[in-house]
């Protein structure tokens, strides 16, 4: 940008400016109304809008419900709204004071809702938007408002990540694309990439979310994936209000997994080596911890290993260097999920004024969070302050700001969903290791033959002292100028500033198998820094009070960065947290950066028009030019419209008594997606970097010479994925009692970039993005509002959402049996999207049953002098088809009680080939129902949700069904493995042959697949509400008391420890549904107060 | 009324400012561009980034660096007789497909060969791709920088070739690497650069020990040679580096596997490892070995416990009481060292027969001192002996003395400067006795074995802490001329696998002396009746010489009917 460009803008502000001053002057003859708005009840109602129809020339009501204000003397018709109300045109005539009353619009009609770049009335928007309110949001205690918004709304699929102050992942209408599939945030005007939880959801007025193109296109550069509008309070007009709000809570951890005790541990291992056909006395017979006799014995310590007491000498205990940490058996068995999991605390408050009068309004707010997580030494605090202002200098003229400051604190160890954390090393450790040994020192997997797992007590003690500390600034400020009563223009500077202090501390583990050689610290600083300039036009009006139109022209710059710096030491002579700083460490001095930029610039335009609020519709245009694209292929055009008719204001429809709202909406729209391939898809790059071209020439033994090697190969193609979304919907309201919106849609992706697949021949690199791929989206969202009331104290209100989705890849490129495979897990894959599937389908082979005795053939084998000496199974011919024998002779994988995989490809052989998709992480629908009831002072709340018909890949059983590594195992392995003594039985079967020798069986095949549906009771709420006549005299306006279980229940088949699966990959879609040791949901029991002034 | 509506079209206007291109023309950060590359700078980081594939990088992909090593390990030493995959059975399991003949072209382990090696190809490509446009080298320089890419592209190609056979071959003019067919082996194509490099290297690089030399060069193209059994090439190029060459035995064997003699008077071409060089996790301390240490050993504190030498190697140690190997084929269960895994303490059964001395600098055994790490304890020193017997890989493990050399950070804590010798002036001496052999000059063939020998009589023994030899070591020259080409021919064989056991050569020399059928059956159906992984296991002559090559790669690499243009390797269609 030009400077001298910004220079002309201002100057033609301050030219308007003037104009507008001149052009208000005109005002002239002038008279005064007055009057007192009242509801139903005869209660006055402040904050009432009153204006003269047409004009912004009007007041609010004050506490009285009493307003007071000049008009021009021509003014014909006032138009008092409020929310929640029915919105009343008044004829002035000759009066001069009015006695309005108000009625209630129970289901919310003349709801004003929030869209890009403005407002809209519900009863005229054809898009499909929906959106919750600040009073849904304040029902689950959660750090991040997307985990709030968790089942709220149809159409939008929420899973939560359970470590405290953990992302929600957020789809909007199922999966658009291989690439990022997060939905745009935009908070007051401000797109923003930096996560919710650093917002404190208290300070949240209204979300909306725009579901279908018509309704986002007007944010075309990244709406594709849907957009959520988040609107924080703003001051009203009227004496101000103090709201103190508190809770305290306590999580409770829920079920962990039956694993073995240490005697079921040792009998486990007998049964594996009698499983082998091994005798005692055989080579591969017993344990060097139970001892090699006939049966397993356990010992009384396990370091030195396997010794009973009186064996070993104490005193010869040394530690950590040389290690010699004498430790003695956990006789029952250390249960290492109690070891970490704990009760936790959750507290919040949250403190906001807000007031104002005609002239503007302000907001002021204070909170703090903080939430413990349930596993030991893991917790989130944030506090934050917000103030929002607006005022009105003149008639014309109004500015106003929000500023959001935010200073979260995540400490421990942060990760989720993988089999290095602590939640994982809890079935990792065998049941035999005690959390520590003789000196009080932390035991682990020195000892013998307790494989490579580690103390998770250890890992979380030692991990206590990272944090993840963020500041997070959400600012904007607008000037707008009412240029006439119809026509304003409105410049808005946001900005979005993250900036991040990380500590990770690597503390040495000598107890540990794999032992970490010195302590090791890395501290991190990095930030993104965002900032954003709209300017719009608006023209408002109405013509022959019949047609109304409303234009919006507009221009936006995003200009968006990101920084990292990051040091690191290790060899510490203390790891006392006031000497372990970088300057401290002795080794290893590492320091890291790096920088990263995109730029986009837009123009857009709306044009909405409706007939006498009868016939709406609508059409946008926006233009986008994006830095991740070259020059050729920079701009995009996303053009939409949708339309609406809303028949309940039809004649022939006036004798329908029963149906009061009935609209039908039609849209159509396109969006763009530019989050792909990088920031720099367009080019071809090489990379100087020690872990990959660095090589000791000279022969040194500590120094190596930089190289450079080709990392990246662009694509200077690349250009815009494109989304085009039909959507069709229906809006009614019934008996004044149920509304119902129901949206049908299907959304199609094309030109998705899809990273190009290439041999190795190309070299080990990352290859760039191309616009190749389709993908398909078809689903409906419903919702349903019921609102009764009872007699004459109850009310009911019910709220329930269903969305479903059904995905399909149509395309990724020109092969047409091409697969994506997900991310491999120990050298298997778990996800593949081909062309017909949904993307991240479950892919592997089909467990047909457990091969049967009477399958084979047992074959004597001889030793060298002629003796039996064991036997082998030999499958029938015919039988079966065996494990891949073509490159297996001698299949020893073949025997009674393993994995029969399904023959898919028929070929008499089970190979790769046979693996078919044999799952699907998508739910058939996700839903939620809310049911408030308020009698008298009492109110009353069930949430729940649930997500229906999803599977899910119990990963987790790979490790403690199967020999994966040497940790503890599930009780079925021990208890319900196939034996030929159970078969012959009729005993119950639950698990292939347990075998030490099982690489074959743990590799991913339907076994692992389980029915993930579940329902969850989220919120039961019940409140109390202190009667006026015991406040009144405090001054205190409501004061309300309440209690509150979140996540009281989960139905649900899954075995795992939670159904609801978060992956804090950085493309999450790809591993979706994998449990890979996942940080279970939590119970939390609350009690909370609501206190305004 | 007119001035508003002409200020609001003024607005307007100011509304659509256009930005200028600036706005958009964001480049990469921190990145190299093609331009940079055609300078002297740009071709001698190219040229680095290239060595630096050797000593096995990569390490953001699982697998990709072990596979990829240049040690060889998994497909010259555990698919071989020498050793096992070790460790626990599940780690790293899609090794035990190729420890037991039955991986297929879905094996990851193929793949990432694979994936490392072409990587290097393409690194060395760029390197000659560049180099004919830049301005600031002079041709003397210009054809020493192709001379080294020419080696290390020939390098690549070799491992290539002896783990998959025929691949496709990519040099530097290629456009597009995917349609390029793998329809003959690339034997011309390696020799070609071999002996460009072999004709215009230095014979020194001075203080640069990590480039490759003509002599390196020499050395290699005679391996070339003798992979294919062109002895009658072989020999000038073996004779020209044994006479002309600068180099000498070493006085003692194990001086060969330690720091403290990295790039000594014997070695030809070595592969230098740096620890604690700055990069996180050691990456350039021979990763690609980094699973290779004794796993769980208190106060040792390395990684991970593959690698471990099978019985038939332990055996193979054994001498008569003239101090010779034992050539007749006679290897059998009942050879297997005895132990019992219920044995922790240093006191276990040592076989106490004569064995050679190279044995216990090349096997970790129980019961005898492991470099000065103390005493082996009997199984305890072992991840799983079920899996993995009783014995360990020593020959990159560093001294306690010198644990300060290892790295200090990473999971990987074994990785040390180590280097790994991939030439050596041993290699020059037995495969110039095999050249004799096959031509029948027997008496300069058992000369050339002897001088090997005489070194291992004349080496450093392992002793005990009392300063006694911690086993009866014996080893002898050959007292007499061999009696004919086949007795020579076994006898160079055995010595190659005693002086270079555990080196990732066996199983390519057992393939092109036409023996690994016998020998690996044989050997296979004797340790399949003590360790579980080996029963049942087959080696098929005509087909497991070579393995796959990758599905995934024949998928990828189509011509525009979307045909796949790479034929799989015989046996495994």
């Amino acid at each position: 940008m030009k400077k001298s460009k910004l220079k002309g803008v201002w100057k033609i502000a301050a030219l308007l400016l003037f104009s507008c001053f001149y052009a208000l002057t005109t005002f002239a003859q002038q008279k005064s109304l007055s009057g007192t708005v009242l509801g139903e009840d005869g209660t006055p109602i402040p904050g009432v809008t009153v204006v003269v129809q047409g004009t912004t020339v009007g007041s609010i009501t004050d506490v009285d419900g009493k307003f007071t204000f000049l008009v021009p003397a021509d003014a014909e018709v006032l138009t008092v709204s409020y929310i929640g109300m029915k919105t009343q045109d008044i004829t002035i005539g000759n009066q001069t004071n009015f006695k309005i009353t108000l009625l209630a619009d129970v289901l919310g009609i003349d709801e004003v809702v929030v869209v890009g770049y403005g407002t809209q009335q519900k009863k005229t928007l054809t898009g499909a938007v929906s959106t919750v309110d600040e009073s849904e949001l304040r029902s689950v205690p959660a750090a991040s408002a997307a985990a709030k918004l968790q089942g709220r709304v149809s159409g939008v699929t929420i899973t939560n990540d359970n470590t405290p102050g953990g992302e929600s992942m957020v789809r909007i209408r199922g999966i658009g694309s291989v690439n990022n599939n997060d939905p745009l945030y935009i908070i007051d005007g401000v797109p923003t990439t930096g996560g919710l939880s650093k917002i404190n959801p208290n300070d949240i007025e209204s979300i909306s979310v725009l579901k279908d193109a018509s309704s986002s296109a007007i944010y075309g550069v990244r709406a594709a994936n849907g957009v959520i509008l988040i609107t924080t309070k703003r001051g009203k007009s009227g004496k101000a209000k103090l709201r103190f709000d508190a809770r305290f809570g306590i999580q409770a951890p829920g079920k962990s997994l039956e694993l073995l005790n240490t005697q079921e541990y040792g009998d486990l291992l007998w049964l594996e080596s009698k499983n082998l056909g091994l005798k005692q006395g055989d080579n591969g017979w017993g344990n060097s911890q139970y001892g090699y006799g006939a049966s397993p014995v356990i010992p009384d310590y396990i370091i030195p290993e396997g010794k009973m007491a009186g064996e070993v000498d104490e005193s010869t205990y040394s530690y950590p260097s040389p290690y010699n940490g004498i430790t003695k058996a956990s006789k029952a068995g250390t249960n290492w999920y109690d070891e970490i999991l704990d009760p936790a605390p959750i507290q919040e408050y949250n403190l906001s004024v807000t007031g104002g009068t005609d002239k503007g309004g302000y907001a002021f707010s204070g909170g703090y969070m903080n939430q413990k997580g349930i596993v030991s030494n893991t917790g989130f605090e944030r506090y934050s302050i917000r103030s929002n202002a607006d005022t009105k200098i003149t008639n014309w003229l109004e500015v106003g700001e929000s500023l959001g400051v935010s200073y979260s604190d995540r400490t421990g160890q942060g990760t989720n969903n993988d089999e290095g954390n602590a939640i994982s090393q809890a079935y990792r450790m065998q049941p035999i290791i005690p959390v520590y040994d003789i000196m009080g020192n932390f035991a682990g997997t020195q000892a013998k033959t307790t494989g490579n797992g580690a103390n998770p007590v250890a890992i979380l003690d030692r991990d206590k002292d990272d944090y993840n500390r963020d500041l997070r600034v959400l600012t904007n400020a607008y000037v707008q100028v009412n240029l006439t009563p119809d026509l304003s223009v409105k410049s808005l500077l946001g900005a979005d500033y993250t900036s991040t202090r990380r500590q990770d501390r690597t503390i040495t583990n000598p107890e540990f198998s794999e032992a970490i050689p010195a302590d090791k610290l890395i501290q991190y600083y990095y930030g993104t820094f965002q900032y954003n300039w709209i300017n719009t036009l608006n023209y408002k009006k109405t013509f022959n009070d019949k047609h109304n139109f409303n234009f919006l022209l507009g221009s936006e710059a995003v200009k968006w960065n990101y920084d990292l710096f990051q040091a690191g030491r290790s060899t510490f002579a203390s790891t006392d947290l006031d000497y372990m700083v970088l300057d401290a460490g002795e080794k290893d001095q590492t320091a890291n950066g790096s920088f990263d930029e995109w730029s986009t610039f837009s123009y857009f335009g709306r044009i909405n028009y409706n007939y006498m609020g009868k016939y709406l519709a609508e059409v946008v245009l926006r233009r986008d030019a994006s830095s991740r694209f070259s020059e050729d292929n920079r701009w995009g055009t996303f053009p939409a419209f949708s339309l609406g008719w809303r028949l309940s204001e039809e004649a022939f429809m006036s004798d329908v008594k029963w149906l009061d709202n009935l609209k039908v909406r039609f849209g159509w729209g396109k969006n763009g997606n530019d989050n792909v391939g990088g920031y720099y898809n367009a080019f071809t790059t090489y990379r100087v970097y020690n872990g990959e071209s660095y090589y000791s020439l000279t022969g040194s033994n500590s120094s190596t010479e930089a190289g450079i090697h080709k990392y990246k190969l662009g694509n200077p193609d690349g250009k815009w994925e494109a989304s085009v979304t039909t959507n069709l919907g229906i809006d009614a309201t019934i008996f004044n009692k149920l509304e119902v919106n129901l949206d049908i849609y299907k959304r199609v992706t094309t030109d998705m970039l899809y990273n190009q697949s290439l041999p190795y021949t190309y070299g080990r690199l990352q290859l760039p993005a191309v616009n190749i791929g389709e993908m398909k989206n078809n689903g409906f969202d419903l919702m349903l509002s019921y609102n009764e009331k009872i007699g004459r104290d109850l009310h009911l209100n019910v709220r329930a959402n269903v969305s479903h989705y059904k995905n399909e890849i149509v395309k990724l490129n020109s092969n047409p049996n091409e697969i994506l495979y997900g991310p491999e897990l120990r050298q298997n894959v778990y996800t593949a999207s081909m062309t017909g599937e949904p993307i991240s389908s479950f892919y592997g082979y089909v467990v047909e049953g457990y091969f049967t005795p009477d399958m084979f053939d047992k074959i004597d084998k001889y030793d060298e002098v002629g003796n039996v000496d064991g036997f082998k199974y030999q499958l029938k011919d015919g039988a079966h088809a065996p494990y891949n024998t073509k490159v297996v002779t001698g299949d020893t994988y073949s025997i009674p009680g393993a994995f029969m995989y399904k023959d898919i490809n028929k070929d008499g052989q089970i190979t790769a080939e046979d693996r078919q998709v044999i799952g699907s992480p998508h739910p058939d629908f996700t839903y939620g129902i809310n049911i408030n009831l308020e009698y008298k002072n009492w109110d009353l709340t069930m949430f729940f949700q649930g997500s229906q018909g999803n599977d899910v890949i119990n990963y987790v059983n790979r490790w403690i069904m199967f020999n994966n590594f040497s940790g503890n195992r599930g009780t079925a392995r021990l208890y319900e493995s196939w034996t030929e003594e159970r078969y012959a039985s009729g005993a119950k079967i639950t698990q292939p042959i347990a075998i030490r020798d099982d690489a074959v069986m743990q590799k991913n095949s339907s076994f692992f697949i389980e029915d993930g549906s579940y329902l969850r009771m989220k919120d039961l709420q019940i409140g109390y509400n202190l009667p006026n006549s015991v406040l009144g005299k405090a001054g205190i306006e409501s004061l309300r008391l309440y209690i509150q279980a979140t996540n009281l229940f989960t139905i649900t088949k899954y075995s795992g420890l939670d159904p609801e699966l978060s992956n804090p990959d950085d493309n999450p879609d790809r591993l979706m549904g994998v449990d890979e040791g996942i940080y279970p949901t939590s119970q939390i029991f609350t009690f909370g107060i609501n206190l305004n002034f | 009324m007119k001035k508003i509506i002409f200020l609001s079209f003024i607005f307007l206007v100011g509304l659509f400012y256009s930005c200028k291109n600036d706005w958009y023309e964001i480049k990469p950060k921190g990145q190299g561009s093609p331009a940079t590359l055609t300078t002297k700078t740009g071709i001698n980081y190219l040229l680095t980034g290239t060595y630096a594939v050797v000593d096995g990088t990569h390490l953001g992909t699982d697998g990709a660096v072990w596979a990829s090593s240049v040690s060889n390990w998994v497909w010259g030493s555990v698919a071989s007789d020498d050793a096992y995959k070790g460790s626990d059975y599940g780690d790293q399991a899609t090794i035990n497909p190729v420890e037991g003949f039955y991986a297929d072209a879905d094996n990851g382990y193929v793949a990432n060969h694979w994936q490392g090696l072409y990587d290097g190809v393409v690194r060395a490509n760029d390197v000659l791709r560049y180099l004919p446009d830049t301005k600031d080298l002079s041709d003397a320089e210009k054809t020493l920088a192709e001379a080294q890419a020419k080696f290390l592209r020939a390098h690549f190609y070799v491992e290539l070739t002896l783990i998959h056979g025929k691949v496709p071959y990519i040099d530097e003019n290629t456009e597009t690497p995917k349609t390029v067919a793998n329809d003959h082996m690339l034997w011309p194509e390696i020799e070609a650069d071999m002996k460009f490099a072999a004709e215009n290297l230095p014979e020194s690089w001075g203080g640069d020990v990590g480039r490759a030399s003509r002599w390196a060069a020499k050395t290699y193209l005679s391996r070339i040679y003798l992979l294919q059994g062109k002895y009658s090439d072989a020999k000038p190029v073996l004779d020209d580096v044994y006479t002309n060459g600068p180099f000498e035995l070493m006085d003692s064997y194990e001086q060969n596997y330690m720091i403290a003699y990295n790039n000594n008077k014997e070695s030809i071409f070595e592969i230098q490892y740096a620890a604690n060089d700055g990069a996180d996790g050691s990456p350039n301390a021979g990763w690609g070995d980094s699973l290779n240490f004794p796993h769980g050993v208190a106060g040792m504190g390395t990684c991970c416990g593959f690698f471990q030498p099978t019985h038939s190697l332990v055996s193979a140690y054994r001498v008569g009481a003239d101090g010779l190997p034992m050539l007749n084929d006679t290897y059998t269960a009942d050879d297997m060292l005895p132990y019992d895994p219920d044995i922790t303490d240093a006191t276990v059964i040592k076989y106490d027969g004569n064995v050679d001395p190279r044995l216990d600098h090349t096997v970790g055994r129980p019961g005898i001192p492991f470099l000065d790490w103390g005493v082996q304890v009997g199984i305890g020193w072992v991840r799983d002996a079920t899996n993995g017997g009783p014995y360990l890989y020593k020959k990159n493990m560093f001294k306690k003395a010198e644990k300060g050399l290892a790295t200090t950070t990473g999971w990987a804590t074994g990785v040390n400067p180590n280097n790994f010798r991939k030439f050596r002036l041993a290699h020059v001496i037995l495969w110039l006795a095999e050249c004799e052999a096959q031509i029948g000059t027997l008496a300069r063939a058992t000369s050339l074995v002897n001088e090997i020998r005489n070194r291992a009589k004349n080496s450093n023994v392992v002793l005990l802490d009392d300063g006694t030899p911690a086993a009866n070591y014996l080893v002898e020259p050959y007292p007499a001329t061999f009696a004919s080409k086949e007795i020579a021919m076994k006898a160079i064989q055995e010595e190659d696998r005693l002086e270079f056991a555990m080196e990732g050569m066996r199983f390519f020399d057992l393939v092109r002396w036409g023996i690994a059928g016998s020998v690996m059956n044989n050997y296979l159906q004797v340790e399949g009746t003590k360790m579980a992984h080996l029963s049942g296991k087959v080696f098929t002559p005509g087909k497991h010489e070579k393995w796959p090559i990758p599905q995934t790669q024949r998928d990828l690499s189509v011509d525009d009917s979307g045909t796949s243009v790479l034929i799989q390797t015989d046996g495994y269609e």
